[in-house]
């Protein structure tokens, strides 16, 4: 007797499955993973998500939470597996994979404990989708960025660290409440490490083009009756804060890993502030990773925007670029 | 010397703040709580969005984190605190609050204890809110739903259950996985309790139109050679099988809450099924809320549709409502 199936639908046409186009893979089904995967699947970015993790039990649980979502969204794959063959054919990679901050350790704090996971997770990622973009999360963020380029043997423009994307956001948010607009109305670059020494960019920030720096020359410094630099620190503090408060943070890095990936998926060349690699620029020499003001597309990382920074800017970024090949110089088997 | 903001903004109109038209309270900020916040954030359905609990670090916390993505969002006010005055002038709330399921314990296990959290609750927020329409998530549902309706004085029409809801979400998915369709070209209705006793309406289910027992007259049947009674059992233990795999569910039921919520805010009478106040229908006797097709809008639950089912499955809601009652008559209180 027929089944339901053969009776209700006579196919027309029977190949094979059609390969997804725009496939998107997140490693890490922690808090952060899920935030970027819940985020990308909302803003209708993905024709397939793939989630993958060691953790056998959670990766399925969380896999088949999304899927029971399926009605009310617009991705029809979703696919988990601790196999990496089920990430195969994917544009965009998301590493939220590795050990996360207690309260009051700081990112760099974690590196070689993540360096030595991601020696593991990166050839695989690269031997099943040769051609993907790499948007590395897990913190340290400009470090192991470094460190998943020399694993993957991706070119430059193709491996990304969400960097100071985030930090960016938060400080458009905390200066926008003070001017009571919205942040997307507030432009304001922080620039550098994603951390304590990240460079708020004080010389660019500004309203419908008015610049702030000309309304008040002090901003940003010690002399500033408006204490303006505190705003800067806050966001310095913030994600320290959100983890005291509730033992991690996950919301504001998944919606701005979504914003990077659409920019990404959908070609659109919109500048983000996402760390790349800056040898040769701002007279650093060594080879680390570093936010700056990013063109993104289909191909990865298309160009830089040339800052005109004060010198003092500039000696932070190096500064920053000390620090980080400080301690990427000492990693083993990178 | 004037400030950046005196220099940079001229103010036009100096009237107070306008209230918010479309405020959407969630209370508890649990794993439930914010996956439902995150899916109606992603799908602008707020103009203001408050979260209330009583863990004061974890709440502040999930506030920072939210407003810390609003660059990438178009709610432009989200607050929180432990008094519900923050959730005055709501047109929607979300009630997550309460203990969940341990592994292997079902829904009704959790009454008594969640009884008690409500009564602490729901006077507050009919205080701040007396117009609201209330959509209750906590487990068992359609129990709570019940205990809501009764310590808020509202009319039925403004308290629903989020009840099977999800339920015909993950009946619609596994069913059109074995067709190969989309979630949403699949027609099928889980109603009743949202627990082990919903009753799968196999006599409607269908696909364009195309009747699915007119195909199999067995279908649902023990007597089915192709088990499609298996994919109503799947729904069953869907809940439970995820809370084995991650501990608990989040995803799923946040994303079915903002299709309820966006229906309401946006007054668009659509059809979902949700639990409601049944008494009269059906040879029900009791006042028992239960899921129905209903018609949502901006009143709430304007009408309910008159199902055409089988004596079979009215027995099986009256069953469900007799075992509700069973529960209900014995809660003190309410």
């Amino acid at each position: 007797m027929a089944s339901i199936l053969q009776k209700l639908l006579t196919p027309l046409f029977s190949g094979p499955p059609e390969l997804p186009r725009n496939k998107v893979t997140v490693v890490g089904v922690g808090q952060v993973g899920m935030a970027c995967a819940v985020s990308i699947l909302l803003r209708e970015l993905t024709d397939e998500l793939a989630l993958v993790d060691v953790m056998e039990d959670k990766l399925k649980g969380e896999m088949m939470d999304l899927q029971h979502g399926s009605l009310f969204l617009k991705t029809p794959k979703i696919v988990a597996d601790t196999d990496y063959s089920v990430t195969a054919n994917s544009r965009i990679v998301v590493v939220t994979a590795g050990v996360r901050q207690q309260e009051g350790e700081s990112r760099l704090n974690l590196v070689q404990r993540n360096v030595n996971i991601f020696k593991h997770i990166v050839p695989l990622i690269v031997k099943y989708s040769p051609n993907c973009i790499i948007i590395v999360v897990s913190n340290p963020v400009d470090v192991l960025t470094y460190v998943t380029w020399k694993l993957s043997g991706l070119p430059k423009h193709r491996v990304i660290g969400s960097g100071t994307n985030l930090d960016s956001a938060r400080f458009r948010f905390l200066m926008a409440e003070k001017l009571g607009i919205h942040p997307s109305s507030f432009n304001g670059w922080i620039l550098g490490e994603h951390g304590d020494t990240s460079v708020p960019v004080w010389s660019g920030t500004n309203v419908a083009g008015v610049n702030l720096q000309t309304l008040n020359p002090e901003i940003g410094t010690e002399n500033d009756e408006e204490n303006w630099t505190e705003t800067h620190k806050m966001v310095v503090d913030s994600a320290y804060e959100v983890i005291r408060l509730k033992g991690y943070t996950n919301w504001a890095i998944g919606l701005s890993v979504a914003d990077l990936t659409e920019s990404l998926i959908r070609n659109m060349n919109r500048i983000h502030p996402v760390s790349t690699m800056v040898q040769g620029m701002y007279g650093i020499s060594d080879a680390v990773y570093l936010s700056l003001p990013c063109v993104l597309n289909g191909g990865g990382v298309a160009s830089v925007v040339n800052m005109t920074l004060t010198e003092d800017e500039v000696s932070q970024l190096q500064e920053s670029a000390s620090t980080l090949w400080d301690i990427q110089k000492d990693l083993q088997d990178v | 010397m004037s400030s950046v903001l005196q220099k940079l903004i001229s103010p036009l109109a100096s009237t107070p703040a306008e209230p918010p038209r479309n405020k959407v309270t969630v209370v508890g900020v649990g794993q439930v709580g914010m996956a439902c916040a995150i899916s109606i954030l992603l799908r602008d359905l707020c103009d203001e969005l408050a979260l209330v609990d009583v863990m004061k670090d974890r709440l502040k916390g999930e506030m920072m984190d939210l407003q810390h993505g609003s660059l990438f969002l178009k709610t432009s006010k989200i607050v929180a605190d432990t008094d519900y005055a923050v959730t005055a002038n709501s047109r929607l709330v979300v009630v997550t609050a309460g203990v969940r399921q341990q592994e292997g314990e079902s829904r009704l296990n959790l009454v008594q204890r969640n009884v008690n959290v409500f009564k602490s609750i729901i006077p507050q927020i009919i205080k701040y809110s007396p117009n609201c329409t209330l959509v209750v998530v906590s487990n068992p549902v359609d129990v709570l739903t019940y205990v809501t309706w009764k310590l808020s004085g509202l009319p039925k029409h403004r308290v629903i259950g989020s009840g099977t809801n999800l339920d015909s979400a993950r009946f619609r998915f596994l069913m059109a996985e074995r067709l190969g369709i989309h979630a949403s070209s699949f027609n099928g209705w889980v109603l009743g309790e949202h627990g082990d006793t919903s009753v799968p309406v196999w006599s409607g289910a269908n696909v364009a139109g195309v009747n699915l027992q007119k195909l199999n007259p067995d279908i649902g049947t023990d007597d089915d050679s192709e088990q499609w009674k298996a994919t109503h059992k799947a729904v069953v233990d869907s809940a439970y099988e995820v809370i084995k795999l991650k501990g608990y569910t989040n995803w799923a039921i946040g994303l079915s809450v903002a299709d309820l919520t966006e229906s309401i805010i946006k007054n668009m009478s659509r059809v979902h099924p949700v639990s409601t106040m049944v008494k009269d229908m059906y040879g029900i006797g009791e006042e028992v809320f239960l899921s129905l097709p209903c018609v949502l809008n901006s009143s709430g639950v304007s009408s309910v549709i008159n199902m055409t089912l089988t004596d079979a499955e009215v027995g099986q809601l009256r069953n469900s409502a007799d075992t509700l009652w069973g529960i209900q008559k014995d809660l003190k209180d309410v």
